[in-house]
C-alpha cells in the first residue's frame, strides 16, 4: 500500500509538451518549464505561449485533477486573451470564470473525477461573498467552480448570510452545465464547433493574435454571466416586486422557503432576495456561437472643418444682475435680486454619431441637416466595407469645436464598426452631461457578416450604460436635437432590431428601460 | 512539388544546406532524432558514407587506420573511416559522419581536425606505402553531437564547421514506422528536456500497446512517467 509519505515524495510532473493544438501554439517541440506548487486555489497556472506551468506534483487525487485541469488549459485556452478582451463582448472576470467552467467540463469529459476538485476554501468564499452581498462575484464564482466538488460547500457558505441566493446560484450552475452539454451534443453531430476546438477563425496560425473557435463558447457564456451578474435596473425591481405580490409565483415560494434557514448577518428583508428573479434567470439565454460576430478596426479621419457654425447645443441666456444691456427690465420689480441683465451659459455640447451605412439610405443633404441641428456638437459618421484594408478611414469627424465640414464622404455600404464608433463617440463627450445621439436603424453588423445578437447586445449594453439616445430617421434626429437644445424632456427610443435582440436574449422588453 | 514543403524547419534547413553544397555541417540537439541517420543517408552519399563514433578510449586506428595481423603472419595496413571517406568511390569523395567528436581524446581530436580540414589543406602520409593521401573532390563531413551550446565546442572545430543546425524533432520518415495515433506525440516529445521520450521508446510502446493495451505498455516503457503520459493523452484526445 502506498503511504502518505510516499505519495508526498512523488514528483509526477505532467507532460504539456505532448498537447496538440490547431492554432500554432505548442507546435514546435520544446520543453515546458513545469514547477511544483501548492494544491490551492489560485496557485496553479498555465502560460501557453511562454510554456510555463505551475502544478502540484504529488501523488494525491486532488493533485492529479488539478494537473488535468491545467493540462486542459494548455489544450484549449487561448495563448493570449488580449484580443478577446479587446472585443469587449464580456467582462474579463466573466470570461475567466466561464473559461474555468469550460475547462472543468472538458476535464470531466476526459474522464477525470471532478468531485476531488475542491481545496476546502469554497465554504469560506461563499460566506465572504454572501456577507458582503456581492451578487456579481457570487455568480462568477459559481461559474468558476461549476461541476467541481466544492460547489455544495460554496452554497452552504452562501446560505449562511443569503439563503435565498443558493437556489438561484445552483440553477445558474445547472444552466451552465446544460449549455455545455448542448454544445457538446451539437458538436458531435457536426452542428456546432467543438468546445475544445483550437482552430483559428481566420485560419492563420498565430496563437498570439488569432481567435480560437472553441473560446467563442466561453465568450458567449461570459456575456451571459455578465447579464446575470448585473444589478437590476429600477424598472426591473418594480417588476420583481409585482412578482412577489403574486402568490402563485414559484420563485416567491422558493425564496420564502429559504427564509426559514436564514443565517446570521441578514440585516434587512430586501437583502435576502437575490437580485435576479427566477423568471428572469430562465428567460436569459447565452448567445449561440453562430450569433457571434466581430467588428472591424476603427480608423478615424477628421475632415477639413472649414465652415463656422454659430451657436451651441443647449447654450442659452439666463437672467443676471450684472451686464450692459438691461434686456429684462421687468424683473426690476419682480425679482428680489433684480436680475435685469442677460448672461449666456455654455451648453453641454454633445456628440452625434451617424450610421452612414446603406440601410440608412442617407444622402449628403440629410447629414448636413443633422449637422446644422447640432451646433457645437462633435458630429461623426461611419461606414465600412468587408473588403476594406486596415488603415482606411471608416469614421469621419464632420464637425467639432464649432466648425463643420462641407465635404461629406460617400457611403461605402456596410456598417462594420458600429460599436467601436459608439465607444469613440462616448469618449468624445465634452462633459458628463453631454448628450450622445446615435442616428441608426439598429442594423449593426460586423464587416461582411450578417446581423448578430452578440454584436447588437454589445451595442445595447453600451447605450444603456452611457445613456445614448437613438433615432432612426433624419427628421426624428433633428427633432431630438431641437428638443435637447430647448432643454425639453427626452424620451428614450429603441430601434426594432435592438428590441428584438434584447427580447430574444434576456426575455425582457427594452422599452421598459428608460 | 517542393520536397521540403511538408518537412519540419530543421530538416528543411539541413536539406537546403546540403543541396547548396556545404560540406561541413554540425547537427546537434536531443538524442534519438535521427541526426546520424541523416548524416549517413541524406544528401549526396552515392560515393559511400563512413561512421566514426568517438569515445575517450578510441585511437587513431579508427580514424586513419593501422596495421593488423594478416593471414600469412605479416601485418597489413587497414584504412580507417576518415581515409575511406576521403577516397570515396575512387572518383569522388565520400561522407564522413563523426558522432560525438567532443568526446574524443586529445590526439584523436587533433587527427580529426586534420582530417576534416579543407580539401586544399588536408594531407596525410600513409605509413605503409608512403603515399600522400588527399581528400577527393566531393568529400563531406557531418558531425553530430548532443551538446546544446555550440560555444562549448573548441574554436578550431567550430571554425571548420561553419554551419550548425539544431535537430529538434525526428524526420517524418522515421515516424512512419510508428502507429498513426502516437506519431505526433513522438514528434513533440523528442525535445521535451527532462520529460523527453525517445523515438526508440515510442517504437517499443507502440509494439507493446498492440498486444497488451496502452496502460500496461505505458507502465512497462515509461515507468513513473506512465501516469503523466496517459493523463496527457486523455486530455489531448478530449
Amino acid at each position: 500500500m502506498t503511504t502518505i509519505m510516499e505519495m508526498k515524495r512523488k514528483d509526477l510532473r505532467p507532460m504539456p509538451e505532448l498537447i496538440r493544438r490547431k492554432d500554432g501554439a505548442n507546435d514546435e517541440p520544446a520543453e515546458w518549464t513545469v514547477q511544483p506548487c501548492a494544491a490551492e486555489r489560485g496557485a496553479p497556472m498555465t502560460g501557453i505561449l511562454p510554456r510555463v506551468m505551475l502544478v502540484p506534483v504529488q501523488d494525491f487525487e486532488l493533485d492529479r485533477v488539478i494537473r488535468a485541469h491545467e493540462m486542459m488549459h494548455a489544450k484549449v485556452s487561448p495563448g493570449n486573451r488580449g484580443p478577446w478582451i479587446d472585443r469587449g463582448i464580456c467582462s474579463d472576470r466573466a470570461m475567466i470564470c466561464a473559461e474555468e467552467a469550460r475547462v472543468n467540463f472538458l476535464v470531466a469529459k476526459a474522464g477525470f473525477d471532478l468531485e476531488h476538485l475542491e481545496d476546502g476554501t469554497e465554504q469560506n468564499a461563499g460566506e465572504r461573498i454572501s456577507e458582503r452581498g456581492d451578487w456579481e462575484e457570487a455568480v462568477f464564482y459559481t461559474a468558476a467552480i461549476s461541476g467541481c466538488g466544492g460547489l455544495n460547500k460554496y452554497l452552504v457558505g452562501i446560505r449562511r448570510h443569503r439563503p435565498a441566493w443558493a437556489p438561484r446560484l445552483r440553477r445558474i450552475h445547472q444552466l451552465i452545465q446544460k449549455e455545455f452539454r448542448r454544445i457538446d451534443r451539437a458538436a458531435s453531430k457536426g452542428n456546432d464547433t467543438p468546445l475544445s476546438s483550437t482552430r483559428t477563425r481566420s485560419g492563420r496560425l498565430d496563437p498570439n493574435k488569432e481567435l480560437v473557435e472553441g473560446y467563442f463558447h466561453t465568450e458567449s457564456i461570459g456575456e451571459w454571466l455578465d447579464r446575470l451578474a448585473e444589478e437590476p435596473h429600477p424598472d426591473e425591481k418594480e417588476e420583481e416586486e409585482d412578482e412577489k405580490k403574486n402568490p402563485d409565483d414559484e420563485s416567491e415560494s422558493e425564496a420564502a422557503g429559504d427564509d426559514k434557514d436564514r443565517g446570521v448577518g441578514a440585516d434587512k428583508e430586501g437583502d435576502m432576495e437575490p437580485p435576479l428573479s427566477k423568471a428572469d434567470l430562465e428567460s436569459q439565454k447565452p448567445i449561440r456561437k453562430e450569433s457571434a460576430g466581430s467588428w472591424a478596426q476603427l480608423n478615424v479621419k477628421e475632415q477639413n472643418l472649414t465652415r463656422h457654425v454659430p451657436g451651441g447645443l443647449g447654450k442659452k441666456r439666463i437672467a443676471s444682475n450684472m451686464g450692459r444691456n438691461p434686456r429684462r427690465i421687468g424683473r426690476m420689480f419682480t425679482d428680489p435680486q433684480k436680475r435685469i441683465f442677460d448672461r449666456k451659459i455654455k451648453g453641454n455640447g454633445g456628440v452625434v454619431l451617424i450610421d452612414y451605412s446603406g440601410s440608412m439610405a442617407l444622402d449628403e443633404q440629410d447629414v448636413l441637416k443633422i449637422m446644422e441641428a447640432a451646433p457645437g456638437c462633435t458630429v461623426a459618421c461611419y461606414t465600412t466595407n468587408d473588403y476594406d484594408k486596415d488603415g482606411r478611414a471608416n469614421l469621419w469627424v464632420l464637425g467639432a469645436r464649432g466648425r463643420m465640414t462641407t465635404k461629406i464622404p460617400r457611403s461605402r455600404g456596410g456598417n462594420g464598426v458600429d460599436h467601436p464608433a459608439l465607444v469613440w463617440a462616448i469618449q468624445q463627450k465634452q462633459s458628463g452631461n453631454a448628450p450622445i445621439v446615435w442616428v441608426t436603424d439598429g442594423g449593426v453588423l460586423g464587416p461582411g457578416q450578417g446581423y448578430s445578437d452578440q454584436l447588437s447586445m454589445q451595442c445595447i449594453k453600451t447605450c444603456i450604460k452611457s445613456k445614448v439616445l437613438i433615432r432612426d430617421r433624419v427628421s426624428s434626429a433633428v427633432e431630438l436635437l431641437n428638443d435637447i437644445a430647448a432643454r425639453k424632456p427626452i424620451k428614450r427610443w429603441w430601434p426594432l432590431y435592438f428590441r428584438m435582440s434584447y427580447k430574444r436574449q434576456t426575455g425582457l422588453s427594452l422599452t421598459d428601460i428608460r | 512539388m517542393d520536397p521540403n514543403e511538408n518537412l519540419p524547419q530543421c530538416w528543411k534547413d539541413y536539406n537546403d544546406v546540403v543541396a547548396a553544397g556545404i560540406d561541413r555541417v554540425i547537427l546537434f540537439g536531443p538524442p534519438g532524432t535521427g541526426k546520424t541517420y541523416a548524416g549517413l543517408n541524406m544528401g549526396d552519399t552515392d560515393s559511400g558514407a563512413w561512421r566514426l563514433v568517438c569515445t575517450e578510449d578510441m585511437t587513431n586506428f579508427d580514424v586513419t587506420g593501422g596495421f593488423l595481423p594478416g593471414a600469412d603472419g605479416s601485418f597489413d595496413w587497414n584504412d580507417g573511416a576518415a581515409i575511406k571517406a576521403w577516397r570515396g568511390n575512387g572518383i569522388t569523395g565520400g561522407r564522413l559522419v563523426v558522432d560525438e567528436i567532443d568526446k574524443a581524446g586529445g590526439d584523436v581530436f587533433a587527427t580529426l581536425l586534420a582530417m576534416t580540414d579543407t580539401v586544399d589543406s588536408a594531407k596525410w602520409e600513409n605509413p605503409a606505402t608512403g603515399r600522400i593521401e588527399t581528400p577527393k573532390e566531393g568529400f563531406s563531413v557531418v558531425m553530430t553531437t548532443n551538446i546544446e551550446n555550440m560555444e562549448e565546442l573548441p574554436s578550431a572545430l567550430k571554425d571548420r564547421f561553419p554551419c550548425a543546425i539544431r535537430i529538434n524533432e525526428p524526420h517524418p520518415d522515421a515516424l512512419l514506422n510508428l502507429p498513426r495515433n502516437i506519431r505526433e506525440y513522438a514528434r513533440k516529445m523528442a525535445d521535451a528536456g527532462d520529460r523527453r521520450i525517445s523515438l526508440r521508446q515510442f517504437y517499443a510502446y507502440g509494439q507493446l500497446a498492440k498486444n497488451h493495451g496502452d496502460e500496461r505498455a505505458a507502465n512497462l516503457i515509461f515507468g513513473p512517467k506512465a501516469e503523466a503520459f496517459l493523463d496527457a493523452i486523455k486530455v489531448d484526445t478530449v
